[in-house]
This record gives structure tokens, sequence and C-alpha cells, in this order.
């Protein structure tokens, strides 16, 4: 038992998944292009994109399901696929929504699942399945066939499975997929208290408010491509904002604004220009304006909300229904 | 990259399988050193083994240019048929056999899910068919040869037997390379009709064990053939007394016995060169006339006359089979193998040897 | 490392992941329907001898005009008519859904998850085949000496060679019977297993392990290909009855485990080469 924190901390300043150029092509089309992922060790990532951009894709590769056509993976520290054996122990996984055996009682398919990890221990192997099964709340339904589960039992089920032994990273896809907004916050607060133990976990949605609600850190995937990553707060502040002016002297304003180094465009209503990050704060700019003499009838900065910067990421709009 | 290399063990192993079965042959194949004998000091090894006890496997294989007759074979209740002796003329037949000095022998002729038996204890030959539940017994005089009755020949003896009798007056033996039959080394004799035109036999080989003298492999090839039409060869031998209760048999509850009287040596020493006819065992007591025999040494031929009279005794699967393989000729109709030919006459005769069909109608309007 | 060290103790044999599989497989509703179905085999053979009394004897399968005299050989002779069909169809259903089964169920995923590793998810899957035709060809054994002595009077069983053995020979011949009936199987399951690696559809894995092995028992019965027909993996299916000669005839028993060992290990080694490096996109 000592030991097992020891390799923890000495790993602690390594990343929990950390990927260097990572690409998956299938045929002609590349499903994942040149992915430069890091998840910070203890972090609550979220793995944001569209549906077909790539999350899923990537996270087959993070677990070895399939080879990377280039690139490398290090999860835990350990090089994947290469350290498999020895990494995946320590990882639980929910892929592409949850599958079991609809022949076999919910407690059965996880007990299955846990027997084919070689490294679970047999001795406590019930007391395992219990525990996680009350842990999703599905105790009551334990001796239930899969194929009687609704698609929420079957995703809570699923959790379970990957919370069967202690881990270290848990890789959820869609967690909350399926889920009522009762489970949905269920879900977003276990994922809470298994961060607070110190487990990664990295969770991919295409829910935004899911992912800013509970995540510390953030990446957005679009096409196959990793547009950006980091803390929350981050992304937020690294998002593309635009000062939109109003004002009847458009070709005063944009002036000024050239002569402050950004780039205009004249709107009917005015001008509009991409801010700089963190350089030209809109303060300034106003002040400027209203130096010059343009007649400013509003001034508008947009972009701060992640909505707004995966929209300008992406180009494309959101969607939150799922 | 390594992805490829995955799959060099499922390439490896049958390629090592494949080159496995071309090399072992040929290393069966290669010299085998023993004391060299002349092909008459084989010929006496070969004489003298008799008495001999050993179990082994027997491997026999014809080639005859029968037409393919399974798909006529119908029930396999039908002993000593037309069926079964032809079936027992194609293809590859296997028998296990044991013998325990000269009066004590068994062959069990291993068909699938069935098996025939001809076992011999002292002056007691027992036939069983496993698949018609029939037992045939005879009681035979002590002094009878090694060699059992059997219709087609099931062991190299049987063979050697016949073609060591008539060495003498009309056989040309030489030797050939040595060989390794079944584990042992044997030396190979080659044995030639002398001056016989009329014979259908190209040559007989024998491979003989170099220490027992027990022919271990008969091939007999037909006039202007390079493969052997007809041969037979042990897979496995063992040299060990096979126990008493080998050749004890009590025919099992529910089975035809049928007593016959021994069959005559002259009908027992010219057996291999007529199949069809004399001496399975049953067909013994069918024929009830002596057999005539005209020609000497190779071309041999036996005349026999049916029982009923005619072949319209056969039941309708048998007589459509003997259509098939036979044709018609004047006078009856003719069984032509590339080693045998069989005439059945209208008459009721059955003219058999390992001639032309030419001699065969001059033995019949003899 | 010793936590790490101790669970790797914990199974690495895959002793409970096989038994966990085999407990997966025996409990599902279609492998107790298949094994049903094998169990009627015996069972109508035997009411149909039963019910239409003195049929005539040389016809059908081999043993068949035995059983009215002795209700044991209601076994063999249902051995004999399940080999070329029965027992290859439930054979190849189980080892067409080895692999494919899983994927098609989206299974695959969580077990290499969890994870189960590649080669050992393929042993444990084909030992648990290798164990349901063990179990199928019990089952049509016991069930055939079951309902052949209630129907029929049983006693001594005469051989092929003649001889006559009692009951306990006679059983103890059986399971030899039914050992090399299962050994028989082994290369079909092997040839299932690689198939059931190359397809995400069950079903397709199953029509195509079962279409080979009446495509082979076709070509071993065409004697223009003879030459082919000692590496045909149903070569040796029939020649069981070497069992019942007196003494037992070992050549075929050793033929058979030599020639379905060769197809264990090409198409074991195909099934590996195929699905350690497959990408698992179900």
């Amino acid at each position: 038992m000592p030991d097992s924190t020891a390799p923890k901390s000495s790993a602690s300043t390594e990343a929990a998944i950390e990927t260097t150029a990572l690409t998956k092509t299938f045929g002609r089309q590349r499903a994942v292009d040149g992915v430069d992922l890091r998840v910070p060790r203890g972090s609550v990532f979220g793995f944001l994109g569209p549906n077909g951009s790539g999350k899923t894709s990537t996270i087959r590769m993070l677990l070895g399901l399939t080879q990377a056509t280039s690139g490398d993976i290090r999860l835990l520290g350990a090089p994947m696929p290469g350290d498999l054996r020895r990494v995946l122990p320590r990882v639980g996984a929910l892929v592409e929504g949850p599958a079991f055996a609809p022949f076999l009682s919910g407690r059965a398919n996880l007990h299955r699942l846990d027997t084919a990890d070689r490294d679970a221990p047999s001795a406590s192997r019930r007391d395992r399945v219990d525990a996680a099964l009350d842990r999703v709340g599905l105790g009551h339904a334990a001796d239930k066939k899969a194929h009687a589960y609704s698609l929420g039992m079957k995703q809570r089920l699923g959790i379970a499975g990957a919370l069967l032994m202690p881990r270290e990273l848990l890789i959820l896809d869609e967690p909350s997929n399926g889920l009522d907004p009762q489970g949905t916050r269920e879900v977003r607060s276990l994922i809470g208290s298994l961060a607070d133990d110190g487990t990664t976990v990295f969770v991919s949605s295409h829910l935004l408010s899911e992912i800013e609600q509970m995540c510390s850190h953030v990446a957005v995937m679009s096409a196959g491509r990793l547009l950006t990553q980091g803390t929350l707060d981050e992304v937020r502040r690294h998002g593309v904002q635009r000062i939109v002016v109003t004002t009847p002297d458009g070709a005063e304003a944009a002036a000024v604004l050239a002569g402050l180094g950004l780039e205009a465009a004249t709107t009917p209503a005015g001008v509009s220009a991409e801010l700089p990050v963190d350089d030209t704060e809109p303060e300034r700019i106003t002040a400027a304006l209203v130096a010059a003499g343009v007649r400013v009838r509003g001034l508008q900065v947009t972009g701060a909300t992640l909505e707004d910067r995966f929209v300008d990421l992406t180009g494309e709009g959101f969607d939150v229904a799922g | 990259m390594n992805k490829q290399l995955r799959w060099i063990p499922a390439i490896a192993v049958p390629a090592l399988v494949v080159a496995g079965a071309i090399a072992v042959p040929a290393m069966a194949t290669a010299s085998v050193n023993l004391p060299h004998k002349s092909a008459a000091q084989i010929v006496a090894l070969a004489q003298k083994s008799g008495g001999s006890s050993f179990s082994g496997t027997v491997e026999q294989t014809a080639n005859l240019g029968l037409p393919d007759l399974s798909s006529l074979q119908g029930g396999s209740g039908d002993s000593g048929s037309v069926s079964d002796i032809v079936s027992q003329l194609s293809g590859t037949h296997k028998a296990r056999v044991f013998a325990s000095g000269s009066t004590k022998s068994r062959i069990q002729t291993l068909d699938q899910l069935s098996e025939r038996d001809v076992i011999r204890n002292g002056d007691s030959v027992w036939a069983y068919d496993s698949s018609s539940k029939k037992a045939v017994h005879a009681t035979i005089p002590s002094s009878g040869g090694r060699s059992l009755p059997s219709a087609v020949p099931s062991s190299p003896t049987d063979i050697a037997d016949q073609v060591l009798a008539q060495i003498d007056d009309y056989t040309t033996v030489t030797t050939s390379s040595n060989v390794r039959v079944a584990g042992q080394k044997a030396y190979q004799i080659t044995l030639t009709p002398k001056n016989d035109t009329t014979t259908l036999v190209g040559d007989v080989t024998l491979a003989v064990d170099a220490s027992t003298g027990i022919p271990l492999r008969a091939a007999i090839t037909a006039a202007g053939q390079t493969d052997p039409a007809y041969s037979v060869a042990f897979t496995s031998i063992d040299y060990s007394t096979p126990s008493a209760s080998t050749f004890a048999f009590t025919p099992p509850k529910g089975t035809a016995v049928k007593t016959i009287t021994a069959p005559t040596s002259a009908s027992s020493s010219k057996r291999f060169v007529h199949p069809g006819a004399v001496s399975r065992e049953d067909g013994v007591a069918k024929s009830e006339a002596e057999p005539t025999v005209t020609g000497t040494g190779w071309s041999t031929v036996v005349g026999l006359t049916l029982p009923a009279g005619d072949t319209s005794a056969l039941s309708g699967s048998q007589a459509g089979m003997l259509d098939q393989v036979t044709t018609a000729v004047a006078g009856g109709r003719l069984l032509q193998t590339s080693l045998v030919s069989v005439l059945l006459t209208d008459d009721g005769h059955v003219y058999v040897g390992a001639v032309k069909p030419s001699a065969l109608e001059a033995a019949a309007g003899e | 490392m010793s936590q790490a060290e101790a669970r790797v103790r914990g199974g690495r044999l895959g002793l409970e992941f096989l038994l966990s599989e085999m407990k997966t497989l025996f409990r599902r509703a279609r492998t107790i329907a298949m094994l049903g179905a094998l169990a009627a085999v015996p069972v109508l053979l035997a009411v149909a001898v039963r019910i239409t009394t003195g049929g005539e004897s040389g016809r059908g399968p081999a043993f068949l005009g035995d059983i009215t005299q002795n209700g044991l050989f209601v076994a063999l002779t249902s051995l004999v008519v399940a080999i070329p069909l029965f027992l290859p169809l439930t054979v190849g259903v189980v080892a067409g859904d080895t692999v494919a089964g899983e994927a098609g169920l989206g299974t695959l995923r969580y077990l290499l998850v969890a994870p189960a590793g590649r080669v050992r998810l393929l042993v444990v899957k084909y030992l648990a085949t290798a164990v349901f035709c063990l179990a199928s060809t019990l089952v049509i054994v016991i069930v055939g000496a079951a309902i052949g002595a209630i129907l029929f009077p049983i006693g001594p069983v005469t051989l092929l060679s003649g001889q006559t053995v009692g009951l306990g020979a006679y059983f103890a011949r059986l399971l030899l019977l039914a050992l090399y009936v299962t050994v028989s199987m082994l290369g079909l399951s092997a040839i299932g297993l690689f198939i059931s690696t190359l397809t995400s559809v069950p079903v397709g894995a199953m029509a195509a392990t079962i279409v080979l092995s009446t495509v082979a028992q076709i070509l071993g019965s065409l004697p223009q290909l003879e030459f082919l027909h000692p590496w045909l993996f149903t070569d040796h299916w029939l020649e069981f009855g070497d069992l019942l000669r007196a003494p037992i005839s070992w050549e075929s028993f050793g033929d058979n485990a030599l020639l379905q060992a060769g197809y264990i290990v090409v198409f074991g080694f195909l099934a590996w080469g195929r699905f350690s490096t497959k990408d698992i996109l179900s």
C-alpha cells in the first residue's frame, strides 16, 4: 500500500494524458489530425467538439483500441499502446456509449468485466461489484437482465464498470448521454467527488454547459484538429474578442482603430475589429475614439463566453439540445 | 511495419508442414545401407519368414482402372457381394494384421464404422463381418499355409506367397535399391514374368524386411504402366507376439453363423488373380464345382461354374453394378481392369486371370 | 510494486476469466437451445426406431439396426447422424460468435479496455468453445445412452471386431469416443475463431464457418481430390469407429489429433495476426 503513492507522486509532474502529433486516417479521411493533447493530473478535463470532430477516434487511440497512424501517446506517464497491460488497469473508461451482454444481469456483466481485468483480485470481486453498483445508484436493479435496462440505467452501469477498480484516470465519452436532468446532476456530482479523490477525469461531450459546469480544463476539437486547450479561464480569455463600434463616423473610427494597430472593417452601422489577446483593452479604444471626436453611439465587446469561443473556433453553431 | 510481422507464424507453420511432408519421405528413401544379398538370397530370406510373430497396420491401394462405384454401394449388409469386392479393389483400404507363429493370425479390414475379420487359430478359421452380422467358420488342415482365404490380398505376405511359389520356372528376379518401409530396413526384389506375352502383370516389387524376411510391401505394376496398379504395404509393424486373446473368436450374440468345409488348396493358391468369384469365404461355399485351371505361371486362368446358373441371381443393385463395370462381348460380359480380366459367360461360367481378355475367351472355348 | 505484483498474480492464468466466459456462454439461451436441439437428436432417433418396429435393416446410418437389440447403440447412431451436420452447425455458431459476437454487442471494447489482453481474450474464447464442443458431444452420448436404456433392452455391447464388452468398458469407450469427436471439432473451432476476428457481424462469421465445414466434407467425398483429403479437417471425422475395435486402433485418434492440432496452430496464428493489431471500431 505505501508504495502505491510513490509512483503517483513522482509521476504527478507528468500529464495524465499526453499526445504528440496524434493522427488517425481512415482511407483518405483524416479523422484525427496532428493532435497535441495535454491533460494535467488531477484535472477534470472537458473534451469538446461537435459530433464527428474526432473525439471518439482520439479516445479509441488513447485506450489502445485502435492504432494511431502516426504520433505518440503517453497515458499516466507510460507509452501507449506499448505499456497497455500496465496502464489500462489504472484507467476506467466509457467509450461510445455503454455496451453489455443483454442476456446477463447488470451484476453479472460487471462481474465479467472485472474478471477480464487480470489485475483485479478475485477475493474482493463481489464487494467491488456491489460497491460500483451502489455508487451509480443501481443496487436495486443489479439482478435485472441488461436488456431490460433503460438507456440511462445502461449509462450508469457503464460508469459503474469504469469504477470497478480504483482508477487514476477516468476517460468518459459522453457520460451524461441519455440521462434525465436528475441523472445528469448525479453524474456531475459523481465526477466531482471522484476528482476530489485525486482522480483525473477526461470527459468528452458536445454539451457545452456540462463542460462549463464541471471542468477545470477544456480542449476543443473540430474536424479532427485540436483548436485550443487550457484551463477554462484561459480558453475563454483566449477567445477571439471583437469590438463593435456603432457610429455615424465610420471612416474616422476606422482610422483611429488603425492607429491602434487594429484592422477594422466598416459595417453599415459603424466599424468592427478583432481584439488582440491581452493587448488592447476596450477602455483605451473608447478613450482614443472619443479623443478623436468620433461620435460613439455604442461600443460592445463580444466572444467572452465559451460558447462564443466555440462558435468562433469551429464556425458552427452549438447543438445545445444534444 | 511490425504489423506485417504478425502474419509470419501463420505462414511459416503451413510452409514448415509442407516442407516436412516433402522432406520426410525424401529422407525415408535416402539410401539404406544393408549388407549385400543376391536376389536368390533375398528370396530365400523371404521364404523362410513364415511363422514370425508380429502385428502391424497395412494399407492397400488399388488403382485398377475400375469406375468409381461408391455411389452405387447401397446398404452395407451384402457381405461378399460384387459391390464389396469392387469397393475393396478401388481406392485405399486399411487393415491390421496380427500373426503369432504359423498357425495363428488375424486380419482386420478396417472399414469406416464397420470391420471385416478373418481369424485363424490353429485349424479353426473364422470370418466375421460386423455390418452384416454374419460369421463363417471353417476347419482347415493344420498343415495349411500361413495366409488366410480372402477375396483380395490384404497383406504383403499374401502376394509374396503367390509370386514366390511360382518363382522358379516363370519369373526373373532382380534386386533393386534398399528401402525403408514402416520404419524397417528392407531389401527390394523385382519379379518379372519370363517369356509371357499373355499376362497383364508387368512386374511385382517386394520389399523384404532385412532382419525378419517378412515382406513389408508388395506392389504389382500392370504391363506397360509405371505406377503400381495394386500395392499393399505395412505402415507400421511391431515384432512382439500379439496376445493370445487376439486370436480367440466367439461369434457375438445375434450373428448368423455358417459352417463350411475347408477351401481346397487349388482354389486358394491363386487367390489374388480371381477376386470376383472364388475364395471369399461364403463364395467358396457357393461354388460347388471344382474350378478348372488352364494356362501356366502368370497367365493361369481359373474357370468356375456359378452355383445358381447365371448372374440373374444377383440382386437388382448388384446386377446394375455388373452392367456398369462390365462390357458386353460375344457370349457374355467382360470385366476388364489393368491387372485382372473376368469373363462371365452367358452359360454361367466365370473365367478369371491376370491375362488379356483374349486368353479368357480362349479358355472359355476349350 | 508489491501491490502490483499481487494484482498480477490475481488472474494471470486467466482461469477465472475462462470460467466467467464459460458461465456467460452456457447461461445464454441460445447455447442452451442448441444443446437441447442436440439432445433431441438421440431422442427423436430412439423414438422413431421404437415406433416403427421391424424396420428394414441395412438401411440408414451405421448401428441403426442394432438399436432394437441394444439401446446403448442409440448413442453411437446419434453421433453418426450428428457429426456431419448438427455438431458443426452448433460449433460453428459458438466459434463464429467468439469475437464477432462481442464486437456486435460492443462489449469487445470494454473487455479490451478492462484490459483482458487481446491474446488472452482469444485463448479464453477458444478454450470456452472447446469446452462447448465437449459439452455438445457429451450431451449426445449421455442422452443417447439414457433414452436407449429407457426405450430398449440394454446389455453387453458387441464391438466392431466381434468382441463383446460389458457396460463399464462400453461407457469407457463412449467417453473416449466423445473425446475423439470433441478433438475432431477443434480444428473447425479454430477456423471459426479466425473468421470471427474478421468481422463484427457474428451471423456472417457463423455462416462462413458452417459453410466451410460443409465444403470440406463435400471436397472429402470427391475421389478426384484424393490428394487433398489428408489435409481436410473433416478427413477423420467419421473414423471414431476405430475406438470400437479390439484392440483399440489408436492410429486414427493420433492422426486426427495431429491434423486438428495443425489447424489450431495455423488458424490460431492467423487469428492472432489479425486480432492483435485490429482496430476495434465497433
